[in-house]
């Protein structure tokens, strides 16, 4: 540090010319560590709120800036968890397709085909006319075309084992509970996902102007998550009717068990009949 | 700060420290204001600000010591700062103009305060080009070494000597001829 490629200051103020000591002088009073005593600068409110959020211990040491919560700035630079989406969006469909019973297994089976062919219609068709059921979608809109089949077959399932009979127009009443927190968790993950990229692909140049466009964004970070919070409460009422369905559907099926002897009542006359029926074929011969 | 207190805290930062955070920017922040305000920014401490901002969010593709944490952040200010200067004036610009004026100064205390802050040494590379005034600011406010303050100007190492040298040069002849005003009427007064 001490060569004059490496400290311009102290190569100036070893220099035996006045003028470069006068200079090495004048230019140290720019310098912080320098002879001018200097207080450090005042953060700003965006650059308070982040370093509170990473470490609370941190508000002593800056001026006490009413900003966004705390939290809402450590989701910036928190990985968004895609893990937990994709339990809820792949998994919970599938353990609700193993609790359905055989008829149920099958109208799902038809209903997925119906959707997947009508959603096939809708996007233009499959090139080469693979029999598979694919449903390819676009992936920006966050729809899922297999979570509404599921969808579907719940509420035919619910409708079949209540009434005996699906009726296709009932099958869109009412959200799925699943599916709406998996869009929720699918609109946050997107939404987290869009700071951090946009946190990290930030030009230098352009940083200026991310303090407020980050404001906004977190207002519509608030807004999906307070939308959330609502399609939880509105779904929550279709979960519990669901379940009372299902409920008032096993009571159903609890009688049948219960006339079990009349079964064994109708066995034992169809047994009766056909102990008669060897007294008819034993009368035959007699008769020829 | 010493290097390795530096590098420390570069890597706690990087880990999830969130207190190295807050000690950074203790430590670093004032030179980083002392660069983007005498580099012309308009606002030095919001500048700041943001540079620290940026550097903490992306800090996850920083890879490197103290030093070239220290460099990078440099790198950072002296972008920000160059686009504070596009955007208008620059903060210590009207102020140093008005404290140096004779006319406009308040009292001999303000200037004196003024002096002591670096306000003469601000005016006197206000001689310089910019690029000029920021390889000088770059190697005595940031400590930068020449390697160092070529990557962040983004101009060969010669060329960086060759701007210092000339900068070296015309401060050499203004901090001379502003001596020789200052001693002329001195000399005069002796000679009576």
């Amino acid at each position: 540090m001490s060569t004059f490629d490496d400290d311009l200051l102290a190569a100036l103020r070893r220099s035996t010319d006045p003028a470069d000591r006068r200079l090495a002088d004048l230019l140290g009073t720019l310098s912080p560590t320098g002879d001018r005593a200097t207080t450090g600068p005042r953060a700003n409110e965006a650059l308070t709120s982040f370093l509170v959020g990473a470490d609370p211990a941190v508000a002593r040491l800056t001026d006490p800036v009413p900003g966004p919560e705390p939290d809402l700035v450590v989701a910036l630079g928190r990985p968004s968890p895609r893990r937990r989406s994709m339990r809820s969006g792949v998994l919970v469909p599938f353990h609700k397709v193993l609790k359905m019973g055989l008829l149920a297994k099958v109208m799902l089976g038809a209903t997925v085909a119906f959707t997947g062919a009508g959603a096939v219609a809708a996007t233009g068709g499959l090139p080469g006319g693979d029999n598979d059921v694919v449903v390819v979608t676009p992936a920006s809109d966050g729809t899922d075309v297999s979570d509404d089949s599921t969808e579907v077959s719940d509420a035919v399932e619910v409708e079949d084992d209540h009434e005996g009979a699906a009726h296709e127009g009932d099958v869109d009443d009412g959200p799925d509970p699943e599916d709406v927190d998996d869009d929720a968790d699918d609109a946050e993950d997107a939404d987290e996902a869009d700071e951090v990229e946009d946190a990290r692909e930030t030009d230098v140049a352009e940083v200026e102007d991310d303090a407020q466009d980050d404001d906004s964004d977190d207002d519509s970070a608030d807004d999906t998550d307070d939308d959330a919070d609502d399609a939880d409460d509105e779904t929550d009422g279709a979960e519990d009717e669901a379940d009372d369905a299902e409920d008032e559907a096993d009571d159903a099926d609890e009688p049948d068990d219960d006339t079990d002897g009349a079964d064994d009542a109708d066995d034992a006359e169809d047994e009766a009949d056909d102990a008669d029926e060897p007294d008819d074929d034993a009368d035959e011969p007699e008769d020829d | 700060m010493p290097v390795p207190e530096l590098d420390l805290l570069v890597d706690a930062a990087r880990a999830g420290g969130g207190w190295a955070f807050g000690r950074l920017w203790e430590e670093l922040s004032p030179v980083v204001h002392a660069y983007v305000r005498a580099r012309g920014a308009r606002d030095p401490d919001d500048t700041t600000s943001e540079v620290f901002l940026a550097a903490f969010t992306r800090l996850d593709r920083f890879d490197g010591d103290g030093r070239a944490f220290r460099s990078w952040l440099f790198t950072i200010a002296h972008h920000k700062a160059v686009d504070s200067v596009r955007r208008g004036p620059g903060a210590h610009e009207v102020p140093s103009a008005e404290v140096l004026d004779g006319r406009t100064v308040g009292s001999a205390e303000d200037s004196a305060l003024a002096r002591l802050g670096g306000d003469e040494a601000l005016r006197l590379l206000d001689v310089l080009t910019p690029e000029q005034r920021s390889v000088i600011l770059l190697r005595v406010v940031g400590d930068l070494s020449l390697e160092e303050t070529a990557a962040v100007v983004g101009r060969p190492v010669g060329a960086v000597k060759a701007l210092q040298h000339r900068a070296l040069a015309r401060l050499r002849r203004e901090t001379s001829s502003e001596a020789v005003s200052r001693d002329v009427p001195g000399a005069i007064a002796g000679s009576r």
